[in-house]
């Protein structure tokens, strides 16, 4: 039953009039919401107050950052795959100078060791001739294993220069070359002892190095040969010549010497041929 | 109550013993109680609190629109407002107030929004009343009364159902409608006049 608070004749003539129509009213039919209507609205609210788990709170965050990985990710590997060729470009381009540089520096190290192995040849072949042609007398020993000495240092000390040029133009290339290029000294100090060897077979400069030069004989080629560097071959064997011809007892050797000194006036003589 | 119940049904479990005696507390809980106990995370008591408003409510729709589908829709809104502000919700006002104020400024909205096309002004609504000659030619009064109630004003229809729907005091259905205790008594006073002479008639 409906009810107004009562504040006198009016409110008592609502309050019947509610009766009546509370009467009417509750005639009605009660309708009620449909089943489907009531199972959405119970669900959203139970969905609405079902406890999810913290990370769950921040779903949108973990696939968003899931998703940023991912995409930086392919982004790296496209990136390294478009560099990738050039590099090997680069390798490649790079290998293939170094290899041309590389065979270039040989062949040419080849053809210097070659050319010096041709000119000691020749060398060793004219000096050989020139000591078959020309016998040695006895008369000035000292002068003879002088000249010779100086001849085996001029010999050594010029195929040591030329060894220190072939590594100067080599020092640019590989170190492959540059080894190949350093390889070129010991050849050239083994034809150099083969010379100084040949020299020391010879009996007759034997002889007289020893009487002029006792000592010299006797220490170690390499320790001499740095005293005699810088003499002139034309001096030495001119000198030599003349002391061939002294010994040799042929007065020319005066007119010979007299020559030498105008020629060279400053060039300190032998002990043979300063009396 | 217990051994009642397992003498009566011996086959229950310990489990449905505790949901028989949960549901019990339910049922004995004040709205009030069961929409902080919601608040708090408790879906059963959403249910118990949906159980008892849920008819009422529906009616007080459906019978302001005289529309099934508008009702539902209406009514649904209603409920996902209610659930929404389930922790904005303070014991301090009866929950059927607090529930009512909702629903009926769901229905103000849903009447502003249709107020351009179908004009919900008193004097227009006279206009829409639907014909009371061919309810009597029915004789069915509660056809009448039915149609009486939905061509009255929005204001006295509102009302009018919630005085009849809810059984609330004037002085809540003032707080529902945001007007003052006379304003309400004044309009009840209207719409019952109208509904008994139409009876009458």
């Amino acid at each position: 039953m409906n009810t107004i608070d009562n504040n006198g004749e009016n409110d008592n003539s609502l309050n019947d009039g509610l009766d009546k129509v509370g009467q009417a009213y509750g005639r009605l039919p009660h309708e009620e919401p449909p089943e489907l209507l009531d199972q959405a609205i119970l669900n959203s609210a139970h969905r609405a107050v079902e406890k999810k788990p913290h990370w769950m709170k921040f779903g949108w965050l973990h696939g968003l950052t899931t998703t940023a990985v991912f995409v930086l990710a392919l982004s790296l590997i496209f990136n390294q795959r478009e560099q990738l060729p050039d590099f090997d470009d680069r390798m490649r381009t790079r290998d293939s100078v170094g290899l041309e540089r590389e065979k270039a520096a040989k062949k040419q190290s080849r053809d210097i060791q070659s050319d010096l192995r041709m000119e000691l040849k020749e060398e060793n072949e004219t000096r050989q001739d020139v000591f078959k042609s020309t016998p040695v007398q006895a008369a000035s020993p000292s002068e003879a294993m002088e000249i010779a000495v100086g001849e085996q240092g001029m010999e050594q000390s010029s195929a040591g220069r030329r060894s220190m040029d072939v590594q100067d133009s080599l020092n640019v290339k590989t170190d492959s070359a540059d080894n190949d290029a350093s390889g070129i000294a010991p050849v050239l100090e083994e034809s150099l002892m083969d010379e100084a060897d040949l020299i020391t077979e010879t009996p007759e400069l034997e002889v007289i190095a020893r009487q002029s030069f006792p000592a010299a004989v006797s220490a170690p080629v390499a320790s001499e040969t740095s005293a005699s560097v810088g003499i002139d071959p034309e001096i030495k064997q001119r000198l030599l010549a003349i002391i061939q011809l002294k010994q040799s007892g042929d007065e020319a050797w005066i007119t010979e010497l007299e020559k030498f000194k105008q020629h060279y006036p400053d060039f300190p003589l032998p002990d043979e041929l300063s009396d | 109550m217990y051994i009642h119940i397992l003498r009566v049904n011996p086959g229950y479990t310990l489990g449905d013993l505790v949901r028989i005696g949960y549901a019990a507390l339910m049922r004995e809980m004040t709205d009030e109680k069961l929409m902080q106990r919601y608040a708090k995370g408790d879906a059963k008591a959403f249910d118990q609190l949906y159980a008892r408003h849920r008819a009422p409510l529906y009616r007080y729709f459906i019978r302001q629109v005289n529309n099934p589908a508008t009702a539902n829709d209406l009514y649904q809104g209603a409920w996902e407002k209610i659930i929404k502000g389930r922790e904005k919700y303070r014991p301090t006002a009866p929950f059927k107030v607090w529930m009512y104020r909702i629903a009926h400024n769901h229905l103000v909205d849903h009447y502003r929004r249709m107020r351009p096309v179908d004009s919900i002004e008193p004097d227009t609504l006279s206009d829409t009343r639907a014909d009371p000659s061919q309810d009597i030619i029915d004789g069915e009064q509660k056809d009448i009364l039915r149609a009486g109630i939905i061509a009255l004003p929005v204001e006295q229809r509102n009302t009018l159902l919630l005085q009849l729907e809810t059984g609330l005091k004037m002085k809540d259905i003032a707080k529902v409608t945001g007007v003052g205790r006379e304003t309400v008594k004044s309009r009840l006073r209207y719409a019952v006049n109208y509904l008994k002479r139409s009876l009458v008639e």
